[in-house]
């Protein structure tokens, strides 16, 4: 009886890890998705440096496990899982959908936007925070009647980038990666504005320039 | 230190023993010290009787940080008494810090008792650059704020004090070009001309003022709000005190931003405070739109969905604050408008009294009215209305029913309440009935393909919570002969820029013959039954919803299908090629319309992907849209289970439009 219990359990605990890993964020899928909609707002500007982490679909099984015995049990799991499930799993792998008509009114918007805080970003008055947001850096580069232009468009942007990152999270039917795309687009927009000369928030909230 | 008065006794000896003796006298003093100064290396030529100058190689007073070199004190008529030697208009020329070398005219009162310094300095139109002032203010310690500035002042006026410290002062400054910012930039000014006159007095510790200020030319910017004096010039005034450097008290203070806000009052400050303003009792009048709302309005609406509203019209009130919190607010109203430009919200010559308290007063009248002309809300326009109200606290009751015009129907308030105004917990609680309003023009305002029918229905159980709208009842309307229902409504973000919203619909035998005729698709006789689960609309456009219509099981009515009906539901299952070349070729292009036995189509939206079924699988894994019935007999079935949403929409608009189906 305790040996049927026991196995349950480990059932339990399989299937439970089944779930994990099928959840995990397309990290990579994400960065290209980030880019292609970074590209399409900014419009035909240079393209970001390639990114360095092409291999992170085939690792994420593991990589974003715990460390230790744990994450070998996991990997394990995950093998005999694969026989049996193939399908769920490689769903769980898919690429991040950014093609539908939310993404696109958003992205539609912030490229419309786009033109007319381009000379903020250039002048260096405003940057791209870390949040994944746009935040006000050195007031004083702006003539102060368009000061409170450049709030308003910072206001409208961040409630369409706010709203960009909830919908793509919710458009690939994982809410819960809202936070991880939220970042994911911060880092790209950084990158981003590494090549444009623009100014970003590095990890401390510092802001850089290249 | 006490002052040893070796110099006065010196020249009082000189006054009283070597009368005539001697035509001058020379006199070196190597220090002499009084309250809150101290001298050293005292020259004094007296040319007698009266006429004296002195040089005074360092000169410190406890106000100033840096001690003061080679002071030229030159005095045309000495007055000497047995308390004093005061010179009432000496000329004195001193390298003062920060503004450098500097001449003025000053009455000067040397106790002879007590070794004070009391003095009274002039200023005619004096010029100074602010760097210099700036660094002159560092000097005598006072706290200037950490600022880039450049410009120039003109003073005029007067000062008197004792040592280093000013008692009192009457000024007249003119300042130019003044630019200046702060570090963050959240203060700044740019070439603002200005002119600052009044009056300051010390008396017990206190700090008296009566100032006035006006400006016609330059730019303000106090973060947020952003002020062009060229555009409105502004006068302001104010006169008060200040106590212990932390305690304001304006006694009378008043405003005039020309064609923008007039406004007068007290008020009462605690800097030490955490909500610094702790008294007020505010009169304006004349607040103009558009000219209020973009200088002081718009600022402070950036992150709302009020932010880019045109205004016109005007509003005066008055508001009382006391122990730092909102006691009462009264606006009238006159012609007020508002429009966000995308009809989401407007509103048209909104007129009437508002009365705001904190808490109702035993036998004060605190019932507001409001009515406006028109206006828009969602796109639906509005009609003429009144509102009488009384708003108390954090609550807003209803006074008495009303009815707001919408299209041709209108929204009838039973009842209205709103409890916990900007808190989290906000709730309404709303009883009204939706009087039948035209679904075709519903439709004209949302963007929608148009049909007939009209929509009404109670409203209650309406809440907000977090931006999210829901509705607790279901909206009923009666189209194309059936019913249709709209429960589980909920609006997020309402006002914003990307509503979205979500609803259950349920529909009942309409009747297709109707519902075909108004979309012009094509004659079908019969009813049609079914439900839209799950139907989100993002900003007013469906983006999911799972759909499943069908001729109710129970129908009796008769069931007829023309050849453009045939055509348009084929072209939507994706057969459109093979339904138009049946159709047209053999015997069955003989015949206008044919019998049915049932039909139905289903579809899944999701991600621009329609996943499409009909009524019953059919052969070739396709599937019925149209089962037949009797001679000639024809079926639709459909073959595409996946329909790119976009291009169905396209192809069902093209239907509607008269054409026939698009044939590829």
């Amino acid at each position: 009886m305790l040996r049927h219990a026991s196995k349950l359990i480990a059932c339990c605990l399989a299937l439970s890890a089944c779930v994990t890993i099928n959840v995990y964020f397309p990290a990579a899928a994400a960065e290209k998705a980030a880019d292609k909609i970074i590209d399409g707002i900014v419009g035909g500007a240079a393209p970001a440096e390639p990114t360095k982490r092409e291999d992170d679909d085939k690792q994420q099984g593991a990589a974003r496990a715990d460390s230790g015995p744990q994450r070998v049990l996991l990997a394990a799991a995950a093998s005999v899982l694969d026989f049996i499930v193939p399908p769920a799993l490689a769903q769980g792998q898919a690429n991040l959908n950014v093609d539908t008509p939310q993404i696109r009114a958003l992205t539609q918007s912030m490229e419309a936007r786009f033109a007319q805080m381009k000379k903020y970003f250039d002048s260096g008055a405003i940057g791209l925070a870390r949040d994944g947001l746009v935040q006000v850096r050195d007031q004083n580069l702006v003539p102060l009647p368009e000061r409170n232009v450049v709030r308003k468009l910072i206001a409208e942007d961040n409630a369409d980038r706010s709203n960009l990152y909830k919908e793509m999270a919710a458009g690939n039917g994982h809410p819960e990666w809202e936070a991880d795309i939220r970042t994911t687009f911060a880092e790209r927009w950084a990158a981003r504005a590494a090549s444009s000369g623009w100014y970003y928030q590095d990890a401390s909230g510092a802001w850089t320039k290249k | 230190m006490r002052a040893i008065l070796f110099a006065a006794a010196l020249l009082g000896l000189g006054a009283a023993g070597f009368v005539r003796a001697v035509d001058d006298a020379h006199l070196s003093v190597e220090h002499i010290a009084g309250d809150g100064w101290t001298a050293h290396d005292i020259a004094i030529d007296w040319d007698l009787p009266d006429r004296a100058s002195a040089t005074i190689g360092k000169l410190r007073l406890n106000a100033i940080a840096q001690e003061l070199h080679d002071v030229r004190i030159v005095c045309p008529r000495l007055e000497l008494s047995v308390r004093a030697i005061a010179c009432e208009r000496a000329r004195v020329a001193a390298d003062l810090p920060g503004l450098g070398a500097q001449t003025f005219t000053a009455r000067l009162v040397y106790g002879r008792g007590d070794g004070s310094l009391n003095w009274r300095v002039e200023a005619d139109r004096q010029r100074a650059s602010v760097e210099a002032l700036v660094a002159a203010a560092k000097q005598l310690r006072l706290p200037v704020p950490a600022v880039d500035v450049t410009g120039s002042v003109i003073l005029s006026g007067a000062a008197a004090g004792a040592a280093g410290k000013v008692h009192s002062a009457t000024f007249d400054v003119e300042v130019a070009e003044i630019t200046l910012s702060n570090a963050a930039g959240s203060i700044a000014t740019d070439k603002l001309n200005a002119r600052v006159q009044g009056t300051v007095r010390k008396s017990r510790g206190d700090w008296q003022f009566d100032i006035d200020v006006s400006s016609a030319q330059g730019q303000v910017y106090v973060q947020p709000i952003f002020l062009d004096f060229g555009a409105h010039a502004m006068r302001a005034s104010a006169a008060g005190k200040l106590r212990a450097a932390r305690e304001l008290t304006l006694e009378r203070f008043s405003f005039d931003h020309s064609q923008v806000a007039q406004g007068n009052g007290r008020a009462g400050f605690d800097f030490a405070n955490e909500q610094p303003l702790r008294s007020l009792t505010l009169q304006l009048a004349g607040i103009e739109f558009p000219g209020a709302y973009e200088s002081y309005l718009q600022p402070l609406l950036l992150d709302t969905n009020f932010k880019s509203m045109q205004t016109a019209g005007k509003l005066a009130g008055a508001a009382t604050i006391e122990d730092g919190a909102p006691r009462s607010l009264d606006l009238t109203l006159e012609d007020l408008s508002l429009d966000d430009g995308a009809r989401n919200f407007a509103i048209e010559s909104l007129t009437g009294a508002v009365h705001w308290r904190s808490d109702a007063a035993a036998g004060d009248d605190v019932a507001s009215a409001l009515s406006w002309r028109g206006g828009a809300i969602f796109g639906l326009a509005m009609g003429a209305t009144e509102l009488h109200f009384t708003s108390e606290g954090r609550q807003f009751r209803l006074l008495q029913p009303a009815r707001i015009p919408l299209l041709d129907g209108a929204l009838a308030l039973e009842s209205f309440r709103v409890r916990n105004a900007g808190l989290p917990s906000v709730a309404f609680m709303v009883d009204a009935t939706l009087e039948p309003i035209d679904v075709k023009r519903v439709c004209q305002a949302f963007g929608w393909p148009e049909f007939g029918g009209r929509v009404g229905g109670t409203l209650s159980k309406l809440r907000m919570r977090d931006g999210v709208v829901t509705l607790g009842s279901t909206l009923r309307a009666q189209v194309f002969d059936g019913d249709l229902s709209l429960s589980d409504l909920q609006l997020q973000q309402p006002f914003g820029k990307w509503p979205r919203l979500y609803s259950n619909v349920a529909f009942d035998n309409l009747d297709l013959e109707l519902m075909t005729g108004a979309f012009s698709f094509g004659r079908i006789t019969g009813k049609l039954s079914g439900r839209i689960d799950g139907l989100r609309l993002f900003n007013w456009t469906p983006v999911a919803f799972d759909a499943r219509l069908y001729t109710p099981p129970d129908d009796r009515s008769r069931h007829r299908i023309s050849q453009r009906a045939v055509q348009n539901v084929g072209s939507i299952g994706g057969g459109g090629a093979g339904v138009t070349a049946a159709l047209s070729s053999g015997f069955l292009r003989f015949f206008d319309d044919f019998n049915y036995e049932r039909l139905g189509i289903s579809c899944r939206l999701e991600n621009d992907v329609c996943a499409m079924d009909g009524i019953a699988p059919a052969p070739n894994g396709g599937y019925y849209l149209v089962k037949g019935k009797g001679l000639p007999r024809i079926d639709v079935i459909g073959s595409s289970h996946r329909v790119d949403w976009p291009r169905l929409l396209e192809r069902v608009i093209a239907a509607t439009k008269g054409q026939g189906p698009v044939v590829q």
